[in-house]
């Protein structure tokens, strides 16, 4: 991880350490002084929630003058940081209502998944970079099977000219399959050498029984193989990066739901 | 160089749009997305290569470069591409999935809270409104009402409870139903305003219980979540270091507002009394010979009198009899002679019933006489005489028509006989003059009991009068007892032992204005009537009918001078007082009412102070003891402080305590010196009994059902 990537999140990090404990320190004091530190932490948590909420929805309207996005990112990230350290002072680490324990889970999944999605967009630009090919996350797909396709017309001008090649076989069983869909995600996020292995393994497994043009063809179809692990890892990063905002946005509109019953409640039995 | 081209052209990825709703569905396939893409709906635009253009009369294909370029086989004549392909299946976007995941959560969220909501028929327990379990004692109180125990919105109607949200929850108030206090529950330690004495109290706020208290967590539920700065935030003149910050305790304390109760001496006791030969063997080694340092808390309560007190003071409980009533000089006789017929039997030793019997004597002998024989007027005086057990006025009549009628020839005949019926006449005349057998006054605490002054014959006489008469007739204590309760005593407490026989009999011979000849030992402890009066006198300590008696007489008395009462003599003098008991029980003037301390209780001086002396016994050590704080002081004034009925007079025995002494072990350095160490908040914090009587209905019900062999689990379900 570069430098700046590194300070994003030590900076975030460092916003979510700082507002705890200014948030704690906050609640003691102002408890000490007889205020009501529940109903001004929450009252400070619900326009927090609303307001990195609203980032979302200034994605939608990238036509009106408000600023741009990345401030907007900024917002969220590290408004949303902060509040845990007010949700801390707000309801201790883990309150005693069934309710608000499933309140408070969602809110740890929220922050933690968010966090977590924070790093994946520094890290993953990064090792992007590193895979020394550039491709839209939409056009991998088209991309696999164009080179599938590429090295199936190899293997046929390869059985064409030797019939008995065992290259066909290989293709259909082993090599076939890797070509058509995205393989070894987890081995590629993770920097594991599992992908490499494994394309190591299959040129020893068969290579030997090749031999004149069998054996040039195969070559060219471990070339398709290379630029298919290539974009396996973009997939992979890419995929990574989009698909964590799967879990992170419906918990969050779920979130908001109950956190407008809890505010609703406490003003009904408790305010 | 075909992605160059495609990116030159702009339509690179023009169809591979993520922020719109599907996504062509030949995206995996080598040829990648069709250029059209799908409709918003998620239908498949790309079965054809292109829509052809008229030109002129001629159809014009219109593949984009992108595709491959116009086709070389061109549109048909009708108009139609000739690239036609089966149709893709359109997939969703990532968006449109993140979008439909939200929706779904979101339908979750309101499932469960729909199916939370309607789970239970008053929601007690459901999740929706799960703010976390109660303490213990708030479940017990709660189990029958629920939420709406203390929550008055919870069953109320949807209308109300949404108006709710903007009306603010009295929540305080639905505690202090329960939780009672000294003073107010919401102002500064709940204290009586009288209390104050700090201006951080004066003019505060008004608190709310849950500033410091919740509910809602389980075993730590209401435990105030008090600490030092809690405190100072009101008392800012202080701080947290007990050394440094703490002001200086008073220069009497802990002796300041509110003296003993039990007028002990101790300089006396410990210098005088016990050296004294007599009681030496008597005396205690040490302070724990008195103090009961098994039960120490705020205080080292004294051991019982029983105990410590008996065996030189018992005998003085008996010293002083309570007198209850004196028969009062009275200027007429209270009822008639005749009036008594039939109510009390003549008093057989007194001087009329010997006059009468020496008459009848006389009679007799008369008769003997058979000239006076001739007399009608002796014969009737002599039935009248046989007949009469008292001498009455017609009796002294008939006397004297006999005397007027006989008095020649007696003269004559017998002069003897004349002088002997002369000095019965005498003798009727001197009974039938009244003279008042009584020379007392009321006594003082009749005199309280009819509020009537003890020397006015004219004021108490009728009372008086009606009383005895009363007592004499209906041979039981009632009327008595009547008199009793409409001063506000109960005749059980009060007249507890008195004999009516006794009373009756002794109101008899008052009625007849003779003393009373009592047959009972006036040293025996309990009621005693004597000659004149009806006296009590206790024998043991803490003697409930003197006590009510006592009780009685300081609280009918004024609190202004009470010294120049007799009934203050009779009662609560120090020195003469009924059964000693003033001699240590101190009195005291309270709201305008002078009453007895009884109790050797533990003074409400400082309630925000919890010394507690146990733990310090403890640490002191047994060697030590008490006399290392508590060191004697030599002075006069303790005897005499009490005289006055102000409970703020006071000389202590003992020196006062300082806070450097407290300081040399509370401080930063040793034992916490925290607020709470040695302050509580509030003063006077109860539970009002309704609460245990509801938590009792409960567990009778239960064990009904128990007994019934009935599933209590039912039962208690049923709350």
């Amino acid at each position: 991880m570069k430098s700046d990537q590194l300070k994003s999140v030590g900076a975030l990090i460092g916003v979510m350490v700082c507002a705890s404990v200014l948030s704690i320190w906050l609640a003691a004091h102002f408890r000490a002084q007889m205020v009501n530190v529940s109903m001004w932490s929450g009252w400070i948590l619900l326009v927090g929630f609303v307001l990195i909420a609203l980032f979302n929805l200034r994605k939608r309207l990238p036509g009106l003058p408000l600023l741009p996005v990345r401030y907007w990112l900024n917002l969220h990230v590290f408004v949303g940081g902060a509040l845990i350290g007010v949700f801390w002072a707000h309801s201790g680490l883990w309150p005693k209502g069934a309710y608000e324990q499933v309140l408070a889970g969602l809110v740890y999944a929220l922050v933690v998944g968010g966090f977590i999605g924070f790093v994946l967009q520094k890290i993953m630009p990064l090792r992007l970079n590193q895979v020394g090919i550039e491709a839209v996350y939409e056009e991998i797909p088209a991309r696999m099977a164009q080179i599938e396709r590429t090295a199936r017309a190899q293997v046929l001008d390869a059985v064409q000219s030797d019939p008995q090649s065992v290259l066909a076989t290989h293709y259909s069983e082993v090599i076939a399959p890797y070509l058509r869909q995205p393989r070894h995600m987890l081995g590629h996020l993770m920097g594991g050498v599992s992908p490499r292995r494994w394309r190591q393994h299959q040129a020893m497994a068969i290579e030997k029984y090749l031999e004149g043009p069998s054996l040039d063809r195969f070559h060219q179809v471990l070339t398709l193989i290379d630029e298919k692990m290539q974009l396996d890892a973009a997939f992979a990063y890419q995929a990574v990066m989009k698909r964590w905002l799967l879990l992170h946005v419906p918990l969050s509109a779920v979130t908001l739901l109950l956190i407008f019953w809890h505010v609703l409640i406490v003003h009904v039995y408790a305010l | 160089m075909k992605a160059v081209i495609r990116r030159s052209l702009g339509i690179l990825n023009a169809y591979y749009r993520p922020n719109q709703r599907y996504e062509c569905g030949r995206g995996c396939e080598a040829g990648g997305a069709c250029l059209k893409g799908p409709t918003n709906s998620g239908g498949c635009q790309g079965v054809r290569g292109c829509d052809p253009l008229k030109v002129d009369d001629r159809w014009v294909c219109q593949r984009l470069p992108a595709a491959g370029g116009p086709c070389a086989d061109g549109p048909s004549p009708t108009g139609e591409c000739c690239m036609t392909h089966p149709p893709c299946a359109p997939k969703p976007t990532l968006r449109t999935v993140r979008g439909r995941l939200s929706l779904v959560a979101l339908l979750m969220g309101v499932a469960l809270l729909t199916v939370s909501l309607t789970g239970s028929e008053d929601q007690s327990g459901s999740l929706a409104l799960d703010a976390g379990p109660l303490s213990p004692s708030h479940v017990q109180f709660t189990q029958e009402e629920g939420c709406a125990s203390c929550h008055e919105v919870h069953l109320d109607e949807i209308t109300q409870w949404i108006a709710a949200v903007g009306t603010e929850s009295d929540l305080s108030s639905q505690c202090l139903t329960c939780h009672e206090f000294e003073g107010e529950g919401t102002v500064p330690h709940s204290m009586g305003v009288a209390r104050f004495t700090s201006s951080a109290q004066v003019g505060a706020e008004p608190l709310q219980c849950a500033q410091c208290h919740t509910s809602h967590q389980g075993e730590l539920s209401a435990q105030a979540t008090g600490a030092d700065k809690t405190c100072l935030s009101c008392h800012s003149d202080v701080s947290s270091q007990f050394a440094s910050g703490h002001p200086a305790f008073s220069p009497t304390y802990p002796h300041d507002a509110i003296r003993p109760s039990i007028i002990f001496n101790h300089q006396s006791h410990l210098n005088k009394h016990f050296d004294d030969a007599e009681y030496q063997d008597k005396a205690p080694a040490n302070c724990v010979g008195c103090h009961d340092t098994s039960r120490a808390e705020r205080t080292v309560p004294v051991k019982s009198f029983e105990s410590v007190c008996a065996d030189c003071h018992v005998s003085q409980i008996s010293q002083r009899p309570m007198t209850l009533f004196n028969f009062p000089i009275l200027e007429s006789p209270v009822v008639a002679a005749e009036d008594l017929e039939g109510v009390c039997r003549p008093q057989s030793e007194s001087d009329a019933n010997y006059i009468l019997a020496d008459a009848k004597q006389q009679v007799v002998a008369l008769i003997e006489l058979s000239d006076v024989m001739k007399s009608a007027t002796l014969r009737d005086l002599a039935v009248d005489l046989f007949e009469a057990n008292r001498v009455t006025e017609d009796l002294s009549q008939t006397l004297q028509d006999v005397l007027d009628e006989t008095s020649v020839q007696l003269a004559k005949d017998a002069p003897e006989m004349l002088e002997t019926l002369e000095r019965l006449a005498d003798d009727f005349a001197y009974l039938l003059e009244y003279e008042p057998v009584s020379d007392r006054d009321l006594a003082p605490l009749f005199s309280q009991l009819i509020a009537q002054p003890i020397d006015d014959a004219d004021a108490y006489q009728e009372t008086v009068g009606e009383l005895l008469l009363a007592i004499a007739e209906d041979g039981d204590l009632s009327a008595l007892a009547s008199l009793v309760e409409e001063a506000g005593i109960s005749p059980i407490a009060g007249l507890r032992g008195l004999s009516p026989v006794m009373m009756r009999d002794a109101a008899c011979g008052w009625l007849q204005n003779q003393e009373y000849l009592s047959g009972f030992d006036p040293e025996f402890a309990g009621w005693s009537v004597d000659a004149l009066g009806v006296n009590y006198t206790a024998a043991e300590h803490a003697d409930p009918v003197l006590r009510t008696w006592i009780d009685f007489v300081a609280t009918s008395m004024p609190s202004e001078s009470p010294e120049t009462s007799e009934v203050f003599d009779a009662f609560l003098n120090q020195d003469g007082g009924a059964g000693n008991c003033v001699k240590c029980h101190s009195v005291l003037a309270v709201d305008g009412q002078m009453q007895v301390q009884w109790n050797y209780a533990p003074t409400d001086e400082a309630p925000l102070v919890k010394y507690d002396h146990e733990p310090h016994l403890n640490l002191l050590g047994p060697g030590a003891w008490c006399a290392s704080c508590h060191k004697e002081q030599a002075g006069e004034g303790f005897a005499d402080a009490y005289l006055a009925f102000d409970p703020q007079s006071y000389v202590s025995n003992f020196s006062p305590i300082g806070k450097e002494q407290c300081a040399s072990c509370h401080n930063d350095q040793a034992i916490s010196e925290s607020c709470s160490t040695c302050h509580v908040y509030h003063v006077g914090h109860a539970i009002q009994m309704n609460v245990f009587d509801q938590i009792e209905q409960v567990t009778r019900d239960i064990e009904g059902h128990q007994s019934k062999g009935e599933d209590t689990n039912a039962a208690t379900n049923a709350y």
